[in-house]
């Protein structure tokens, strides 16, 4: 049953690309690709040319008439996925409605940055918001539906997101270094859906930009999310989040910073479940002493966290991180960065260096 | 004590003066505008906050119509100018908003053409399109009608 429910949709999504392929020629199209050398290097272990990674996001958008859609595929040595595969339909100028994979709208961070990381002024993400695979805390993406829309009040706007979707699986691991055997959340892969393996999760989203052509914005989401593990596919995780977020900018300064309330519900091996909270942060500070460099801070802390199952799960995610960097524009498109992080995980701590270049085009 | 010149230290003093008079700097300033090739926006009133959401991609409606822009870079200058009067960002972070806008929503990018004769194509194509450029050339293309002023170069 299973099988033939995948193949279904295989099917569909084949049929809607055909069709936005078809539409492409009378659409608006918008198509970018952001390119990534990234070289890392974990302080006590060996540097090779494993640590060199290339990637490469593609994005392209378009409208037609009132029909929209959205594709961005990511491209690397070892994978490549569609991060977000949306077919959409304006309501109005104001309010679009969508179904497909999409970004989880929870916080500032990650409905502002994706994949291409030429736009983030710092290399990594902070760790609470980091991508599932990566040692994140919230699922990254759902495959579903998504409604978003703007009010506006003269020159301010209200932002608002309902998301409801298929959520992440737990992937469980051992390693406590950041390392590929690591748990973490893997997404619905649209392409290869395994149906079986994800639960449904809904996110409500709500920001405020006093002036909504510039950057401030402050706002507050909730997501609930019913997460299976790999261990025990029966068994599931809930995880309800309630989150602020702000982000203030003021000529050269930009602060980011987010805090997050987790309330987890973890069955237990033994029968029952542990029923726990803890809070995740982080503070980000920019400053563009000119229009080539900024230097860069980053602050993240997890409260109240001992013993958290949920957290222990979640292997690469660093409790606590300080990070320094700078990033240097070499040009309109181009970047080059370098930065720092001091990393605390459960039972362990590291070191990390990240050099990159990143580039936009066209 | 009489300064005497000789014809050589003469001839380059002309030279100098000509050059200041009929050089680029002491010319006449020019206007740079917002344009429109659209029969329907002739003396449509915009504010700065309007143009300026207008030409960061956001749709404004003006009586019905959603006004949507393209962007003039073939007289650096004029981009120049357009970008401190109206905008308020670097070239840089003007770009990186646009794209970041984008990616991040899917909906369409503000368009940009290189040369004056692409802008009055585009201009001409959509009903409701906006863009900017030297007073002169406004008034040079039949058709194309002056909405406002955005500043004079100095």
């Amino acid at each position: 049953m299973q099988d033939y429910v995948e193949g279904k949709l295989v099917k569909l999504l084949s049929t809607l690309l055909l069709s936005v392929c078809s539409t492409l020629a009378y659409a608006d199209v918008d198509f970018f690709a952001f390119t990534e050398v990234r070289a890392d290097h974990v302080e006590g272990a060996n540097f090779s040319a494993k640590n060199v990674k290339p990637s490469a996001t593609l994005f392209l958008s378009g409208e037609f008439e009132r029909a929209i859609f959205l594709v961005e595929a990511f491209v690397a040595e070892d994978v490549e996925s569609a991060e977000r595969l949306q077919l959409g339909w304006k309501l109005n100028d104001s309010t679009q409605a969508w179904v497909g994979r999409y970004h989880n709208p929870f916080g500032y961070y990650h409905t502002e940055y994706h994949h291409g990381n030429y736009l983030q002024t710092s290399i990594a993400r902070p760790a609470m918001v980091n991508f599932g695979g990566g040692g994140g805390l919230v699922p990254s993406h759902f495959t579903g539906a998504l409604l978003e829309g703007n009010i506006e009040q003269g020159e301010s706007a209200w932002h608002y997101t309902l998301a409801a979707g298929m959520t992440s699986q737990l992937t469980t691991g051992i390693d406590h270094h950041g390392g590929a055997a690591g748990g973490g959340l893997t997404d619905f892969d649209i392409f290869n859906p395994k149906a079986g393996n994800h639960d449904y999760g809904y996110t409500a989203r709500l920001a405020y930009q006093p002036n909504m052509l510039d950057e401030t914005q402050w706002g507050g989401f909730v997501t609930h999310d019913t997460i299976k593990t790999s261990d025990s596919p029966k068994e599931e995780i809930t995880l309800d989040v309630a989150g602020v977020f702000v982000n203030y900018q003021q000529q050269q300064l930009r602060l980011i910073s987010e805090v997050y309330y987790f309330y987890t519900q973890v069955p237990s091996h033994h029968g029952g479940e542990q029923k726990d909270d803890f809070i995740a942060a982080y503070v980000q500070a920019e400053y563009a002493i000119n229009s080539s460099w900024t230097p860069y801070a980053i602050y993240g802390d997890t409260f109240a966290n001992n013993g958290n199952e949920y957290l222990k799960l979640l292997s690469k995610y660093a409790e606590k991180t300080k990070t320094v960097g700078i990033r240097w524009d070499i040009t309109n498109e181009q970047a080059f960065k370098l930065e720092y992080t001091a990393r605390e995980f459960d039972h362990d701590h590291s070191g990390i260096w990240l050099f990159n270049w990143t580039a936009a085009w066209p | 004590m009489a300064i005497k010149l000789n014809k050589r230290m003469k001839l380059l003093f002309t030279c100098m003066l000509a050059g200041v008079i009929f050089s680029p700097a002491s010319a006449v300033a020019r206007d740079l505008v917002v344009v429109s090739a659209a029969n329907n926006l002739n003396g449509l009133s915009l504010s700065k906050f309007e143009l300026r959401k207008i030409f960061l991609g956001y749709k404004v409606n003006k009586d019905g119509q959603a006004i949507s822009a393209v962007r003039n870079i073939s007289d650096k200058d004029a981009y120049q100018l357009f970008l401190s009067q109206l905008i308020r960002l670097s070239d840089r972070n003007y770009e990186k908003r646009l794209m970041s806008k984008t990616f991040k929503t899917g909906l369409a990018n503000v368009p940009k053409e290189k040369s004056l004769e692409a802008v009055y194509a585009e201009l001409q194509r959509g009903d409701a399109v906006l863009s900017f450029m030297w007073l002169d050339e406004a008034q040079a293309e039949p058709g194309v009608s002056v909405i406002q002023t955005i500043g004079e170069d100095d």
